[in-house]
């Protein structure tokens, strides 16, 4: 049973908007490492696992929003302060990062 | 999905350091080329780009990424191909105040899922209107590499004058190692046009992919409807969606 912000189910009018996991690559690999946006991100509200490129990006506002690219409930919050990195991984339950070895 | 981890050579992130711009080359009104020579050049896959930070003296930052257009294969710089967009702080800076020997601050290579290393399987390339610059990244690569696996690019733009590397792309196809170029111009045509006139839909889709099988990797690069448009035409066409890799350019991403 889920109880979701209706802000946060509500899928902003101008997708146009809408990048993808791409557009917050230089953010995300200064977190994760170079193989951050080919991560595999399993979303917690409808469970598909998707590579972080293909996350919906809104990068307008103060910070990244990333969204699951099926059901559109945000996976990621991102924000940069001066002195501090806000990182809001709730949507997320889970993260297969690359780890570089072959 | 079915996308697996793929393993990636470099390690750690990439920090910011300055790059110096030694060539300005306009392609289209409203399109401009930049050569940059970052201090520490790192050799890059075609389909990656770099950040790109402007400080105001007040310490105001914007940030924008752009995609790579050269190949690898020229080491020591790379280029950006920047189109203007109206009230575009940093586009607007390129475009109206850099002048060659000024240093901009970039951090790059970034990004490894719309990426393309050479190879012989077919290639289908879908791109709108600036959405073409990694495109061309991979074209200039594939060129670079000798590769002669049988390639496609169908390009979108609205009118000629709108045609990104219009010269080089028509080079490119008339080498005939396994590369064609497709144009639509979905808003004017110049007289004689033999090429589609209309957006991109399923019958053209149908038409330029077919000859490459079943299983072409897929690359397609441009706004967010137009890569749905591209992304769901190819799945109803037989494409596996998980040879398609997209990439949407939008109003922060030029």
């Amino acid at each position: 049973m889920e109880h979701a912000d209706p802000a946060e189910v509500e899928r902003p009018d101008a997708d146009d908007l809408a990048l993808d996991g791409n557009a917050a690559a230089g953010e995300l690999e200064s977190l994760f490492g170079p193989g951050a946006t080919v991560s595999l991100a399993t979303c917690a509200h409808c469970g598909t696992e998707q590579a972080v490129a293909r996350l919906g990006t809104w990068s307008r506002g103060p910070g990244l929003v990333l969204r699951c690219c099926a059901c559109g409930r945000v996976a990621i919050r991102l924000v940069r302060a001066p002195t501090v990195l806000h990182l809001d991984l709730n949507g997320v339950t889970r993260l297969r990062i690359p780890s570089g070895g072959r | 999905m079915t996308d697996a981890p793929s393993p990636v050579a470099r390690r750690g992130p990439v920090p910011w350091q300055v790059a110096t711009v030694t060539a300005i080359r306009p392609e289209t009104p409203t399109v401009t080329s930049f050569t940059l020579r970052p201090a520490e050049w790192r050799p890059h896959v075609a389909g990656q780009h770099y950040d790109v930070r402007l400080t105001a003296e007040d310490g105001y930052q914007a940030e924008r990424s752009y995609s790579i257009a050269s190949a690898p294969e020229e080491a020591g710089q790379i280029d950006l191909t920047i189109e203007l967009v109206p009230d575009g702080e940093v586009s607007a800076y390129f475009h109206e105040v850099i002048v060659p020997g000024d240093l901009v601050e970039v951090r790059g290579p970034i990004g490894g899922y719309f990426s393309w290393r050479p190879g012989e399987r077919p290639l289908l390339l879908a791109g709108g209107g600036s959405g073409v610059v990694p495109l061309m990244a991979m074209l200039r690569a594939r060129a670079a590499a000798g590769a002669r696996g049988p390639a496609r690019l169908l390009y979108s733009a609205r009118e000629p004058d709108e045609v990104i590397y219009h010269g080089e792309l028509a080079r490119f196809a008339a080498a005939r190692d396994g590369f064609e170029a497709f144009f639509t111009l979905t808003r004017r045509q110049p007289p004689g046009w033999t090429g589609y006139a209309r957006r991109i839909d399923r019958e053209m889709l149908a038409e330029v992919a077919r000859p490459l099988g079943t299983e072409p990797d897929v690359y397609v690069c441009g706004p967010t409807r137009l890569v749905e448009v591209v992304a769901d035409g190819l799945v109803a066409v037989g494409v596996p969606a998980a040879r398609i890799r997209t990439e949407r350019f939008g109003p922060t991403g030029t």
